[in-house]
């Protein structure tokens, strides 16, 4: 026991098991960091079979979810944006829901809409329900959404900000009832033992290997300064203890201590020092990745997915036709939501939208004199 | 100071060859997977034909010219050998379906028959994914024959013997199996 007592009251392991648990550390960013890359191989790059029409089991919105899923984790001041809400009134438009749609743009993006009488009686997919349940609840069934700009011009930032209305509860709709429906359909999961670890770790992972390392840069050896640091970074005690503890228990059994105390520690930390933004970076990203575990059926969603957009960008984007609640079905041509949820609309496929919504406009005009 | 400069535009070629060369091959290898799933969705026309000829025969058995139109036609598209020769094939073989389809329209009972109109379906999807399996493999032959006319994809298509694709044309107006046909009596 006396022999025990001494072993570990000894500080002359504290370098080689700061060493091995900063090791350790870039052995499992290095591990996530390649999880994450073979996310993005699988999902993406591998899926190259052509798709002529998209998933008819989701709809344009969730698609564009699935899409966007891992890169979601903005800043506060862009939670919203501009974009992804006229999608939705896009696609409530097109479905029916929504009884005109009137959309300008000259230094900020102006809506005007009506929602039609019989909406609750169409049948959408819930995404859509639940939207235009929160438009109601907020704004009525009619009304003039103006896009809400925060600091900067958006023109100059390049940053949307999403409607006044609608950004009162776009980022529970967007970022939890999404989450929540796609979780529900079985697309994803987010209940991936991945994410509750790095959940766990990655945040004092990032901070905490950060402090050790700042703090050992002014400390010749342990010292308080580095202990403090250490228990802010509850998880990377443990482990430090754990590989402390383990190199004791060796020592004791005979293995040799100049071996251990050989490892050269400062050449360790004045590469990962110098290294550390870019494994941050690649840390965080494998993270987003990760963090949407998706099922074999979310996976062939996004295999479809980019077969469909593959297909629409082989075959000349500028030539394939918009297809419209006005229009009937033409061979080569897909409704505008879909170019929208794909990132693949262009000027010209906002210009012939409107041309079709114009057209809309007049036969309702006349219908109605 | 100059074999370094040597070395570093001898490496700069290399680099540049190497991506010019896969990118060729793979626009080589998605045509060639765009012209299989056309080759897919012909053959399961040309399966779909026997079948749709048997059920209108039963009901217009006297037209007798008709059937012997579509069946030397998919015959003829079955065995063609160039792109060319398999366009004007097709495309007269989608003729032909046509006078099929002409020939059931004056026969309200075949109409209605419930097996005619599976296969009338069937037959449209087909052509409708023929038409899209046609404009991605025409969009790919596009880009494949950009690539190996532009410079520098013109010298190391020459070197390395790749070749221009053919465009696949159909004409669009004859396929029409799922559209109203014009019946004058």
């Amino acid at each position: 026991m006396q022999t025990i007592i001494q072993i570990l009251s000894g500080n002359s392991l504290y370098t080689p098991a700061l060493t091995m648990t900063i090791l350790v550390i870039w052995v499992y960013v290095l591990y996530i960091a390649t999880r994450g890359w073979l996310v993005g191989k699988s999902y993406y790059q591998i899926a190259t079979v052509a798709q002529y029409e998209p998933p008819t089991n989701i709809s344009p919105i969730l698609a564009h979810y699935l899409l966007s899923f891992g890169s979601e984790s903005k800043v506060a001041s862009n939670l919203n944006n501009t974009n992804e809400q006229l999608l939705v009134l896009i696609y409530l438009y097109e479905h029916g829901l929504l009884s005109s749609l009137n959309i300008s743009e000259t230094d900020l993006v102006r809506v005007e809409y009506q929602i039609s009488d019989n909406y609750i009686s169409i049948p959408i997919a819930e995404e859509g329900k639940l939207f235009i349940n929160y438009l109601v609840k907020q704004a009525g069934l009619n009304g003039i959404l103006t896009e809400v700009r925060r600091g900067r011009d958006r023109r100059s930032s390049g940053v949307p900000n999403g409607f006044d209305v609608i950004n009162k509860f776009w980022p529970v709709y967007w970022y939890k009832d999404l989450k929540t429906i796609a979780n529900t359909q079985n697309i994803v999961n987010t209940k991936s033992k991945h994410y509750r670890f790095l959940q766990v770790f990655s945040p004092t992972l990032i901070f905490g290997s950060f402090f050790a390392v700042f703090a050992f840069m002014f400390s010749t050896i342990f010292t308080p300064l580095l202990f403090i640091g250490l228990l802010l970074i509850f998880p990377q005690v443990i482990l430090f203890s754990l590989i402390f503890f383990l190199l004791k228990i060796l020592i004791s059994l005979g293995f040799d201590t100049t071996v251990l105390q050989a490892i050269n520690l400062s050449g360790i930390l004045s590469i990962t020092f110098v290294s550390w933004f870019v494994w941050a970076f690649l840390l965080v990203i494998s993270t987003k990745k990760l963090y949407f575990q998706f099922t074999t059926t979310g996976k062939t969603i996004l295999q479809q997915l980019a077969g469909y957009k593959d297909y629409l960008k082989t075959v000349d984007l500028n030539r394939v036709d918009i297809e419209s609640k006005t229009a009937g079905s033409k061979i080569n041509s897909t409704t505008f939501p879909w170019l929208l949820a794909l990132d693949i609309a262009n000027y010209k496929h906002w210009q012939q939208w409107r041309g079709v919504m114009d057209q809309s406009t007049q036969s309702n005009s006349n219908l109605l004199s | 100071m100059i074999t370094i400069i040597v070395s570093i535009a001898l490496a700069v070629i290399i680099v540049a060859i190497i991506i010019i060369y896969n990118r060729v091959v793979t626009l080589v290898n998605r045509t060639k997977e765009a012209w299989a799933d056309i080759d897919v969705q012909l053959k399961r026309r040309y399966d779909l034909i026997p079948n749709l000829v048997s059920t209108v025969q039963g009901y217009a058995s006297h037209e007798k010219n008709v059937f012997e139109d579509v069946t030397n036609a998919r015959a003829v598209a079955m065995g063609a050998g160039s792109l060319a020769e398999k366009g004007h094939a097709e495309n007269t073989l989608a003729g032909a379906l046509k006078s099929v389809f002409a020939v059931a329209e004056a026969y309200p009972e075949l109409k209605a028959n419930q097996n005619f109109l599976a296969l009338q379906n069937e037959l449209t999807d087909t052509e409708d994914k023929i038409q899209s399996a046609r404009r991605f493999y025409n969009g790919n032959v596009r880009d494949l024959n950009t690539a190996i006319q532009v410079f520098p994809g013109n010298i190391i298509a020459g070197t390395f013997h790749f070749y221009k694709m053919e465009f696949f044309q159909l004409d669009e107006s004859e396929i029409s199996a799922g559209q109203p046909v014009e019946v004058k009596f």
